[in-house]
């Protein structure tokens, strides 16, 4: 049974459309998505003021949560880098970290056969 | 929801080569072949194999910045600070294309004066052209927006097609017999790959466009370097046909060598045929060059480089004050080189110097931040590590310290590039020191330097008397 891992990518909102495009010709097979509210290391101070947030300021982000097999880990990362790159502040994160298993309820498939 | 994008590799190349070949590149045509033969050929694929160079470096600074509006402008300021971006925009862009575009009107004055034959000056030729543009402009309507491309083919295609006329020996003029070859000299038709090195200048314009061409990472450069070659192609047969149909003394000397083909090869209708075309060519780039550089001005007094005048807009949201400048501006430098071939060929030749620094500049920056950032995402990158782009500084730098094979004009490039670019060095340094009051020479970070695209950047800035 092929190694499992997840990434999970933190975004803005409207790179969203344009990322699940790329994933999908991709051939990634599922994701889920999540909006959630967060800030990184600027505590959501917006790229054009002067000063950095003094408290930390959530701004509406997206979380998208793919499983995917380790081996194409390193490949689907750069195509998420690439895809979400601007250079401008709030692009977003990416992690990624091993998971034990797999299983798909319906046909109590495991591993990479469930994803 | 994400924009439909139109465009596709043929977009990216009819572009490229629209806005590379402009009439002043049959002028160093002209004068390059006339002065070594079919030989040129050689200089040019030199020069279009280094403008390839210069094509990947802005592609790699584009993936790198995508979609700001300055363009190199921003690339320097991330790459090496507020000093040598002042100096390579305002030198390198501004001044450069508001001179070739001053040339350009006047080889277009002496053009239509050469076959309407009225009793008023030329220059009253480029006056009234520039009267409509600059209406046009002011009022906020692309005239030629929807033509550009139509301009693109006419002139590319009258090219190939009085290029294979003449090059087969078919055309209704008497053949001239010439030796193909002036200088089997080595040395001397390196050196003429400064003047070869106009006839591709100008690809990167095709940046702006990248947001709405389909695969861009790949279709940009991709188009760009296909467009070069198709470029270095079409001039080559000209060459040839040149060889055949206009004694080479006669082509290096005249104001307009594309008449004077089009009038050795097929009489009075290919003379006026040639008129035509770069007629309509000029049209197009002065409308370009004013639109465009009115809009660059406009971004560099957004980051407070340039007084704040240029980014005041009229009731049609038209840097109306940039456009008024610039058509002077043309229409000065116009009047300097009007109907005389020396003074054309030396302001291409510093038009050329320009433009080569800042492409030196680009170079320097991909090198600059490879190391400063060898880890953000790249969708295009320079192939072969920096080796690329330090070829590509070391054939631009050997262009302009043999930018001419003549000393006296050589030195005289040279004076004039020193001294404007001495006198953008100190207006530069204050303006810098004091109006931005930024540090002179520390690059500004990659993301500081994005964030600046907001407009709210500047208000910012300005309200807490951080900027003046």
């Amino acid at each position: 049974m092929s190694k499992l891992s997840k990434i999970e990518i933190i975004t803005d909102m409207s790179k969203f459309s344009s990322l699940k495009a790329a994933l999908s010709k991709a051939g990634i097979g599922g994701m889920t998505v999540l909006q959630v509210l967060g800030c990184g290391i600027e505590k959501g101070t917006r790229e054009y003021e002067v000063d950095e947030a003094y408290e930390m300021e959530l701004l509406p982000k997206e979380q998208i949560n793919l499983v995917v097999e380790t081996a194409r880990v390193p490949e689907i990362i750069e195509l998420i880098k690439q895809e979400l790159y601007t250079g401008h502040i709030g692009d977003g994160k990416i992690f990624h970290y091993p998971i034990d298993n797999a299983i798909r309820v319906r046909t109590g498939d495991e591993g990479s056969e469930a994803i | 929801m994400e924009q439909e994008k139109k465009l596709g590799l043929h977009n990216v190349i009819s572009v490229a080569v629209g806005l590379v070949i402009a009439t002043s590149c049959l002028v160093s045509l002209g004068q390059g072949s006339g002065t070594i033969g079919v030989v040129f050929i050689y200089a040019m694929i030199i020069a279009c194999l280094l403008n390839m160079i210069t094509v990947a470096t802005i592609s790699e600074l584009n993936a790198l910045m995508p979609n700001t509006t300055g363009g190199l402008a921003q690339y320097t300021l991330a790459g090496l600070g507020p000093f040598p971006t002042l100096i390579s925009m305002v030198g390198g862009y501004l001044l450069c294309n508001v001179l070739s575009t001053g040339v350009e009107a006047s080889i277009f004055a002496y053009a239509i004066g050469d076959v309407v034959h009225l009793p008023i000056p030329n220059y009253t030729y480029t006056l009234i052209a520039s009267a409509i543009l600059l209406t046009a402009n002011l009022k906020g309507i692309d005239m030629f927006a929807k033509i550009q491309d139509l301009v693109a083919y006419l002139m590319v295609g009258s090219m190939i097609v009085l290029g294979i006329i003449g090059a087969l020996g078919l055309g209704t003029g008497t053949m001239v017999d010439q030796p193909a070859v002036m200088t089997t000299d080595f040395p001397t038709i390196v050196s003429m790959t400064a003047v070869a090195f106009w006839l591709f200048i100008g690809a990167e314009y095709v940046i702006p466009i990248s947001k709405e061409v389909r695969n861009a990472k790949r279709n940009v450069p991709l188009g760009m370097f296909i467009g070069l070659g198709l470029i270095c192609v079409v001039q080559s047969i000209l060459v040839f046909g040149f060889h055949n149909y206009t004694p080479w003394d006669d082509l290096a000397n005249a104001p307009a060598p594309h008449l004077l083909y089009g009038m050795n090869l097929l009489g009075m209708p290919g003379k006026i045929w040639m008129t035509l075309v770069a007629a309509l060519a000029f049209i197009s780039t002065q409308n370009s060059t004013i639109n465009g550089l009115a809009a660059i001005c406009q971004g560099m007094a957004k980051m407070n480089m340039m007084p704040q005048f240029f980014a005041k807009t009229n009731r049609n949201k038209v840097p109306f004050i940039g456009v008024w400048i610039i058509t002077i501006a043309i229409l000065i430098f116009a009047y300097v080189s009007s109907d005389s071939s020396d003074a054309i060929s030396f302001f291409i030749l510093v038009g050329s110097v320009f433009w080569m620094i800042s492409y030196i500049i680009a170079h320097i920056d991909v090198i600059v931040l490879r190391r400063r950032l060898p880890k953000a995402p790249r969708s295009f990158k320079v192939p072969g590590g920096i080796l690329l782009p330090i070829i590509g500084i070391l054939g631009t730098a050997y262009m302009v310290l043999n930018i001419s094979t003549d000393p006296a004009e050589k030195y005289a490039i040279w004076g004039w590039t020193g001294g404007t670019f001495l006198i953008l060095a100190v207006y530069s340094f204050f303006w810098i020191r004091y109006k931005m009051r930024m540090p002179v020479f520390k690059p500004v970070p990659l993301e500081k330097v994005m964030a600046m695209e907001n407009d709210m950047f500047y208000v910012i800035r300005k309200r807490q008397g951080m900027w003046r």
